[in-house]
């Protein structure tokens, strides 16, 4: 008992080791997902389940693609093209989403409320600055 | 079920004197700690987690518990953070890793010393912490700083594991209180 060195076990350095690989797996998630293509997250209302449920698809912005996202009035109809993202067709009274116009830049967004659908592009944001005055 | 089946049969008063003994020792470090400058809030040493560790060997399952309640408490009153959203990180993040430090000593038994048992707490206590963050306040970004934020963790605990190791086994005062338990 007296005097003993503290002997660190193989399972100490398994553990030390197990915890390092967690925080590597967690920083590439964090840091590597910025890069790339930025993303276009669109929610709607989950079909078949009940109020205030709602579902999740992701697209990317450099693909091409026509999506008709359910929503409790009706369809909304999505473009994606030419890195882009607009709404078309919209069952909502005001039609905010459509008038809204394109958007292709990380941070922006398009909201039918009554519809209940939500687009946002994520991703790294651009270098250029929001905006300049002159 | 309490003091009969533990090490050197300590009797309940007397177990209770050293619980409230370790608790003391827990408040005067989480106040140690509290002095010491940090570059970010969330960056912490967990120097009052140092008896806790102590504890797992030590005390009864239910008394372990009691400390952990006590450094929990004590140690947002000495922060200035009982009644704010830190609190509930902190109960949170201490709970989970009280829980996992010792299921971690009993499955391991001596085959990990404190080291590896205070990286599992840690480990524990900060992504716990992370996850009510990422929920409840700062959303999605909350992982930004998690990885700094987990290394920081790893390394403060495998040093307060050696310490915690080395005191267990070259204190004097241990194995006369608790003649069976070193």
């Amino acid at each position: 008992m007296t005097a003993s060195r503290v002997r660190i076990r193989a399972l100490d350095i398994a553990i030390f080791l197990f915890a390092l690989l967690i925080i590597g797996l967690i920083s590439f998630q964090t840091y590597a997902r910025g890069g790339g293509t930025p993303e276009i997250t669109i929610r709607g209302a989950a079909q078949g389940a009940g109020q205030g449920a709602e579902e999740q698809w992701i697209y990317p912005l450099d693909g091409e693609a026509t999506l008709r996202v359910p929503g409790p009035l009706g369809e909304t109809v999505v473009v994606i093209e030419e890195g882009t993202v607009r709404v078309i067709s919209s069952p909502c009274p005001e039609k905010i989403c459509i008038k809204t116009g394109r958007i292709s830049k990380p941070g922006q967004w398009i909201a039918c409320l009554p519809n209940r659908v939500f687009i946002t592009i994520r991703g790294k944001r651009s270098e250029q600055p929001d905006a300049i005055s002159q | 079920m309490r003091s009969a089946s533990k090490p050197g049969g300590i009797s309940p008063p007397r177990i209770q004197r050293l619980v409230a003994l370790a608790a003391a020792v827990c408040l005067f470090l989480a106040s140690i700690e509290y002095v010491i400058p940090k570059p970010l809030p969330f960056l912490r040493i967990g120097l009052a987690n140092l008896p806790l560790l102590l504890a797992l060997d030590l005390f009864p399952v239910s008394h372990f518990f009691l400390l952990l309640g006590i450094k929990i408490l004590g140690q947002s009153l000495i922060q200035g953070s009982l009644f704010s959203f830190t609190f509930l990180l902190s109960l949170s993040g201490s709970l989970a890793s009280g829980v996992v430090m010792l299921a971690a000593r009993r499955l391991f038994k001596d085959s990990a010393s404190l080291i590896g048992i205070s990286i599992l707490g840690a480990m524990a206590s900060n992504l716990v912490q992370l996850t009510l963050a990422r929920y409840l306040v700062f959303g999605r970004s909350a992982w930004m700083i998690a990885p700094p934020f987990l290394l920081v963790g790893l390394i403060s605990s495998s040093i307060l594991g050696y310490l915690a190791q080395v005191y267990k086994q070259r204190s004097t005062w241990l194995p006369k209180v608790f003649p069976r338990a070193g």
